[in-house]
């Protein structure tokens, strides 16, 4: 059973993209915090976060990308997900976090979104 | 009927402690993908309330029973934090806006929305929280 974290930084078009695999809960949320961190502290605030081998989400990874988006978008910046899985996207929906976030099939679909 | 328990005395790795006990308990007698993923969630969040706001992040104990019956898996969390039901807190607003939306409140929320019953139990030993989740065949 996977018990780690493991978030791959890349960009297209100036929009950061997390390719994020694995679980984000009580123990590695604060390794999401930071990445997330280290950007915004850089002035990015376009983000695609593509959860497609994101296998489980608690209320701490929920915590962490909400406060990630108030941040941005207090810069007119946006954070959209994309490839959400069941497991995690069940938890976006129970909260209501599938509404504050823009939510898309892919990363090139997250892209469209953004840049249209 | 098949129960398992364990003692999670160590706060920093009682999260990861808590996921691979249930993921090995719950896979050994066959338990789906779709349950398991439910009850790991409830768990974790009724561990991580207790550790942040029962034991203030001070070292305590949580002791963890797992039930697995044919029809439902029983989970108890119990721990020695002064007495609180978190069943009491109020439910977030999960209609709000992300201007509204508070940072927090979340976990028992998803404990409830997971899980078929919860209740809370004051007990000799401490808190109880007491989860059902049936198991669809």
């Amino acid at each position: 059973m996977e018990d780690h974290l493991t978030i791959n930084e890349r960009e297209i078009s100036g929009i950061t993209i997390f390719d994020i695999s694995g679980r984000i809960d009580a123990a590695t949320s604060s390794q999401m915090e930071g990445e997330l961190g280290k950007k915004i502290n850089a002035g990015v605030i376009t983000f695609i976060l593509n959860m497609g081998d994101l296998s489980y989400i608690s209320s701490s990874g929920l915590r962490v990308i909400l406060s990630a988006l108030k941040k941005v978008k207090a810069g007119g910046g946006i954070i959209a997900l994309a490839d959400l899985q069941p497991g995690p996207g069940e938890v976006f929906k129970m909260t209501g976090f599938d509404r504050i976030f823009p939510i898309c099939g892919t990363v090139e679909q997250a892209l469209e979104k953004i840049t249209a | 009927m098949a129960v398992y328990q364990i003692e999670l005395v160590d706060s920093i790795n009682a999260v990861s402690q808590l996921a691979e006990f249930l993921s090995e308990s719950l896979e050994k007698e066959g338990v789906s993908f779709e349950v398991e993923n439910a009850l790991q969630l409830a768990a974790e969040e009724a561990a991580v309330n207790i550790i942040t706001h029962g034991y203030q992040g001070a070292p305590g104990l949580i002791e963890v029973r797992c039930t697995v019956e044919e029809q439902e898996v029983i989970l108890c969390i119990c721990d020695k934090a002064p007495f609180f039901n978190p069943l009491s807190l109020p439910t977030p607003d999960i209609e709000a806006g992300i201007d509204d939306r508070r940072i927090g409140g979340l976990g028992v929320h998803l404990i409830r929305s997971l899980m078929d019953e919860v209740r809370y139990k004051e007990t000799e030993f401490g808190n109880c929280l007491i989860m059902h989740k049936i198991r669809k065949i």
